[in-house]
């Protein structure tokens, strides 16, 4: 029995053992044939770093990138590998670039810690400084400027040196970009750093620039001297120069034009070269990079004159369609504009209009936005808008939509009485925020005269009194009640009469134990307030119901004097002290009370001040706009304000010369082709020809290859999703073989081109001068001829094509008949 | 910026990478980044954590969410935030390019791209370049091969190439690009943006274009493409290989293209607002009867020169405490959805422009109204009483921009020229 107990045994631990040497192999095999799950790779990264550092001292280039890999695995996840960097740090060498590029992504992330072991990489890298390949040359000054070890600032500072007269632009740019992280790295070589900037001042490429201005800044904050002589040539490349140079570039020509130029009054003629700093600036309002356009609609807001404002309108728009992110930076700089210039928004108000799927942050800033703008001009489209917001299924729209109610009653007359009343009737809004708002608002605009000096004897104070004492018993919200208590108080000795405010004091003090603190307050403050208030003969206005008077004020005294808020008691104590109740005056010989009793009325009285009520505006400082500061409301570490304009500008200064504007394009983009102007006489004939023919099925296609899928895609021109031939010329219509580079002398014979032609109306005339417009430019194809001209008349484009490629023109012929084409031209 | 995390949906870090000192680097990994993450649950839905949040210790976190990742920047001095929101924006753009479809495996399995496309992108914080025609001379673009094989052992094959960078002035374009067929394929594709009243009057109505090309040309050809209509176009941005002067002076598109797909323009149309104008006519309206709350919904085709509208689809968000949810609709399917809030959608795959009466018709109960019934709704009434509308209309093109023509300059041969028109609804919203 035993024996078979411990076969039994055996042969289970021997499967067991098989099974798991199996499995084992199978995880073997499955690492070689791909069988792991996808990801898995990174998940278990730290599981399999045993071998990493044999790979590292020993192993192939595979397996070097597989163990490079794994630490990275566990770099991304937030784990600790720097217990490798004297491995990895031995392959900074590595022939495989890949290895390398790796090597370089570890060594950044820990050389901070491991700088002994670092600075053994430094060799490697000035080699690869002198490599032939730019992009070698770039990267590795690029990797040594970023290692934070303060040891080798001198070594990088030597690289960048060299480097920055290298013949590559985009080398050039790499050694511009080190210089502010040299800089971090080590601000005693600021000296030296300034000399090699300024030798890189009068960087051409449009490449660097950015970065030799970025190298500027932050070498140099400041300094405009040294702006005066490239600032022509500068504002001259702006529009050319790449994306994030743009933004470095705008930024620095508006803090030096903040320093330079008169401060821009819309009557007075600008500074020529503020004037060209501007313009420079126009096209970047139309960048696809937001932050480009940012940038300018912020050059324009800080240095044009008010008048001009009006063209960062449409971009702040459509930064604010493009997406929720760059929505709320667009809508904080609007909001700062609208604040300062509403009328520049004044246009676009329909784009501040609340949809139901904007997130909180944009539905604020946007009735925010709505508040600021609404005016005259605007209220039409905005109220009846911000009337439905009012009973928006969203508490926050509706608040805000209040704001924006108050705002114009306040600024539009016509419209106060409208804004009015729909302020009105929110008072029995079943949400606590909204009601309040309301009432708020209806008691700033009672109280600053906005409706009771109305004209419109539609509805008098009396009457709004009346409504709003009775709107009480279905408003719940502490905060609402309290302010009708508080207009109550205010206008009981108006026309409204104490008697009505007397009634309001009983249901008030009826329920008082469910009032909240601010309504109890109120209430409070009501009795004081009746009980002081007296006629023109000194009288008490309460009449014969002086004693039911007393009587509601004592009683709610009473309550308030054990209210569990210590705020209401406070309250209490104050107000009785100015208004005693009948039993106090025996132990309280020192209040004044009868001599007091103005003075207390007007303590009170003024207590209701309009400024209290409404919200202390935009109370933030102006932060340049696009800034982060002005987005976050704060100033944010390192934020630099712009400078305020001088006194008295600069006179005299040598702005260095503005190269001619073909000049500079051609400079800028020397190898680019000349443009071609475009045909726009003929381009509107063919645009009504055409516009009768939009249906794939009558348009024609260009000739060789695509005539196969021409053909394919008509016989199946129902399927909606298939391309559409372009409905336009057939093929390439003019075709000039242009010398390889172009320059300033093209533009101009591109542009006879076009003059040449843009006067022929008809069609015809205009075959027979083009050859001629052709002919007269200087890199003109001697292969135009006219004798296509005279065989192909209806097939314009085709006609104009190339005779070098005269095979396919002549398979296109055989397989386009004239007569289907020649409808378009008729 | 100091620092860019890569957070999945519920906030954990997938790859985090750094270009400050070690102080900064433990701040943002340890402090602020879970910070955030507390913050990004506390909000009710994701899209409404604001895009720019006053991290601990005086840091920004600035993120976007794009598909189920977010992309988180931390910044700890002045910078300007679209800055930031760009650099982000062109890394998922980079990626996307790289990895395809982005997703907590897709990072995950090309971590090592992901960090090379960072390391050659931005440079200590700062933007070096996004254009994906530089970077693909740079990093090369994992092929299916080699993903798989490096998703496996970690070890790419292939011949290594020498990295190169086009520094001529065509930065987009480089020199000696071949293609055995010359094609063009030009893309408009309109977003409608309206909003309708309850009325039924239209509050807003916007078209915002964009035209995106897809070219496969050989040499360095210039195209010149014609609108008819490009004066309505009241805000045009453009690809920065457009000449903007060809533009102002003619109205004309004048470019050097890149190769591979790009976005040449996108445009913006300011539409009247009248009912007519909108190619589908979608009115809302609520009521209430007793407890039982309706909502009816009528879509009718509108003016879209008798193209069908298809993948109809109607997304109305109930209120919160809507339960005994029912639908009727004659045409389409609906479906229910109980979640928070619930919601009902609807979708009909075509409608052809003749037809008629398509209706949906909801109703619902609202909870904590049975013991007041027909007083005061609730007090903090949560729902948009809005429904959003979905729909694709092929061949049309709502602000009728049509292309004229598209000529080919100082190249020879003849490319095959497709143009292609697609209107959609972006957000397109009727308030009931």
């Amino acid at each position: 029995m035993t024996e078979y107990l411990s076969k039994a045994v055996a042969l289970a631990q021997d499967a067991a053992r098989l099974s798991l040497r199996f499995s084992e192999g199978l995880m073997d095999n499955a690492l070689e044939f791909g069988l792991d799950t996808p990801g898995s790779f990174y998940d278990n990264a730290e599981f399999r770093l045993a071998q990493v550092r044999r790979a590292l001292a020993t192993g192939t280039d595979k397996e070097k990138l597989a163990a490079m890999k794994q630490l990275l695995a566990v770099v991304a996840r937030g784990l600790d590998a720097s217990e490798y960097f004297a491995d990895v740090v031995k392959n900074v060498a590595s022939g495989s670039l890949e290895v390398r590029r790796l090597v370089y992504i570890y060594l950044l992330r820990y050389a901070e810690q491991e700088q002994d072991l670092a600075l053994l990489s430094v060799n490697t890298f000035q080699r690869d400084l002198a490599d032939s390949n730019q992009v070698i040359r770039a990267m590795a000054l690029r990797v040594m400027s970023s290692i934070r070890v303060p040891a080798i600032g001198p070594i990088v500072m030597l690289a960048v040196r060299r480097l920055s007269a290298d013949p590559s632009p985009h080398v050039r740019r790499a050694a511009a970009l080190a210089v502010p992280k040299l800089l971090r790295l080590d601000p005693e070589l600021r000296s030296e750093l300034v000399v090699a900037v300024n030798a890189m001042l009068g960087e051409a490429s449009p490449l660097a620039v950015g970065a030799v201005i970025r190298a500027f800044s932050a070498v140099c904050p400041g300094q405009h001297d040294q702006v005066h002589k490239h600032f022509r040539r500068w504002c001259a490349v702006l529009p050319d120069i790449d994306e994030w140079g743009q933004i470095e570039l705008i930024k620095l020509l508006a803090a030096y034009a903040r320093t330079q130029f008169a401060r821009p009054a819309d009557d007075d003629a600008l500074d020529p070269d503020h004037l060209l700093l501007l313009e420079a600036a126009r096209p970047l309002l139309h960048s696809r990079n937001s932050a480009v356009v940012m940038a300018a609609v912020s050059a324009y807001c800080h240095l044009a004159p008010p008048a001009w404002l009006a063209v960062v309108a449409k971009p702040l728009v459509r930064l604010l369609r493009a997406s929720r992110e760059t929505g709320f930076v667009a809508l904080r700089s609007a909001l700062h504009v609208a604040q300062r210039q509403p009328a520049v928004l004044y246009p676009h108000v329909r784009s501040f209009f609340v949809a139901a799927s904007d997130a909180p942050f944009a539905r604020r800033l946007k009735l925010q936005v709505l508040a600021a703008v609404v005016a005259a001009e605007t209220a039409g489209a905005i109220v009846p808008e911000v009337a439905t917001y009012a009973e928006s299924a969203q508490a926050d729209v509706s608040a805000g939509a209040v704001a924006v109610l108050l705002a114009c009653a306040q600024r539009v007359r016509v419209s106060s009485v409208d804004c009015f009343r729909t302020l009105l009737l929110l008072a029995g809004d079943g949400r606590a925020g909204v009601a309040t708002a309301a009432m708020g608002a209806v008691r700033v605009l009672l109280l600053d005269g906005t409706i009771r000096d109305l004209h419109d004897r539609s509805m008098t104070l009396y009457d709004i009194l009346c409504y709003l004492a009775r709107a009480l018993d279905g408003c719940k919200a502490d905060g609402a009640r309290a302010h009708v208590f508080a207009l109550v108080a205010e206008f009981a000795e108006s026309k409204f009469g104490v008697l009505h405010a007397l009634d309001v004091l009983r249901a008030g003090a009826r329920s008082f134990g469910t009032e909240g603190n601010q309504a109890k307050m109120q209430l409070l403050e009501l009795g004081a307030r009746l009980c002081l208030a007296r006629g023109r003969d000194g009288e008490s206005l309460a009449g014969e119901h002086g004693s039911t008077l007393t009587a509601l004020y004592t009683y709610v005294q009473t309550l308030a004097r054990y209210d569990t808020s210590f705020e209401v008691r406070d309250r209490a104590r104050a107000l009785r002290a100015l208004v005693p109740l009948a039993g106090d005056e025996a132990h309280s010989e020192t209040m004044t009370h009868v001599a007091g009793a103005p003075l207390a009325a007007e303590l009170l009285g003024s207590a209701a001040s309009v400024a209290a009520l409404v919200p202390a505006g935009e109370a933030a400082p102006g932060y340049t706009v696009g800034s982060l500061s002005l987005t976050m409301g704060r100033c944010v570490d390192g934020y630099d304000p712009l400078p305020d304009w001088p006194a008295e500008a600069p006179k005299g200064v040598d702005r260095g010369a503005l190269p001619g504007a073909a000049g500079a394009v051609g400079a800028a983009r020397g190898a680019q082709p000349v443009f071609i102007a475009g045909l726009s006489g003929r381009s509107q004939q063919q645009a009504a020809t055409r516009a009768e023919y939009s249906t794939p099925g009558s348009t024609t296609a260009g000739g060789g290859g695509g005539d196969d899928d021409l053909d394919a895609f008509l016989n199946s021109e129902d399927k909606p999703v298939s391309y559409q031939p372009a409905g336009m010329l057939p093929a390439a219509a003019v075709v000039f073989e242009q010398p390889a580079l172009g320059s300033g002398s093209e533009y101009s014979s591109s542009s006879e081109y076009s003059s040449g032609e843009t006067g022929d109306s008809s069609q015809e005339e205009e075959e027979d001068n083009s050859p001629d417009g052709e002919s007269s430019g200087p890199s003109s194809s001697p292969a135009s001829s006219s004798d296509d001209d005279d065989e192909q008349k209806p097939l314009t484009g085709i006609s104009r094509s190339n005779r070098n490629s005269s095979s396919s023109s002549d398979e296109l012929d055989t397989r386009l008949p004239i007569e289907d084409t020649s409808k378009y031209w008729q | 910026m100091d620092s860019l995390f890569i957070l999945n949906a519920s906030g954990a870090a997938l790859l985090e990478k750094h270009w400050c000192d070690d102080r900064a680097i433990r701040r943002a990994s340890l402090v602020v980044v879970p910070a955030f993450a507390r913050y990004l649950a506390s909000v009710e839905a994701a899209a409404d954590a604001e895009p720019m949040w006053s991290g601990p210790q005086g840091t920004v976190c600035i993120h976007i969410q794009r598909q189920e990742l977010i992309y988180l920047g931390i910044v700890s001095r002045e910078v300007p935030p679209l800055e930031v929101l760009e650099l982000l924006e062109g890394v998922v753009q980079a990626l996307g390019e790289y990895v395809g479809r982005l997703s907590e495996l897709t990072i995950k399995e090309n971590f090592v791209t992901v960090y090379q496309l960072l390391s050659e992108m931005v440079d200590s914080g700062a933007m070096v370049t996004t254009d994906t025609a530089v970077l693909r001379g740079l990093v090369p673009v994992p092929n299916l091969v080699n993903r798989v094989l490096e998703n496996v052992s970690g070890i790419g094959i292939g011949p290594e190439r020498r990295p190169n960078v086009n520094t001529s002035a065509t930065p987009w374009r480089a020199q000696g690009i071949r293609h055995s067929t010359n094609e063009f394929y030009v893309d408009i594709a309109e977003r409608i943006d309206a909003i309708i009243a309850a009325s039924g009057a239209v509050v807003a109505y916007d078209v915002n274009g964009e035209i995106s090309c897809k070219s496969r040309l050989t040499g360095m050809p210039e195209l010149v493409l014609t609108l008819n209509r490009p004066e309505i176009m009241d805000d045009v941005v453009f690809h920065p290989c457009v000449r903007r002067r060809a533009w102002d002076a003619e109205r004309t598109i004048g470019f050097v293209p890149p190769d591979g797909p790009f976005k040449l323009a996108s445009f913006h149309v300011a539409m009247e607002t009248s009912p007519r104008s909108l190619p589908l006519h979608v009115r809302a309206q609520a009521s209430r009867s007793g407890g039982t709350h309706t909502v009816e919904i009528a879509v009718d085709p509108g003016q879209c020169h008798g193209r069908p509208i298809e993948k109809l689809g109607v997304r109305v968000p109930l209120p919160l405490q809507a339960y005994n949810i029912g639908v009727q609709c004659k045409t389409g399917a609906h479906k229910v959805t109980n979640a928070r809030p619930p919601q009902v959608e609807w979708t009909v795959k075509s409608v052809r422009p003749g037809d008629r009466g398509l209706r949906l018709s909801i109703q619902y109960h609202m909870h904590g109204e049975a013991a007041a019934a027909g007083g005061a709704p609730p007090a903090e009434q949560q729902g948009v009483a809005a429904a959003f509308v979905d729909f694709e209309i092929a061949g049309y093109s709502a602000a009728s921009i049509k292309v004229d023509a598209l000529r080919l300059l100082r190249e020879s041969y003849k490319p095959f020229k497709g143009v292609r028109y697609v209107t959609k609804a972006g957000s397109f919203q009727v308030r009931f």
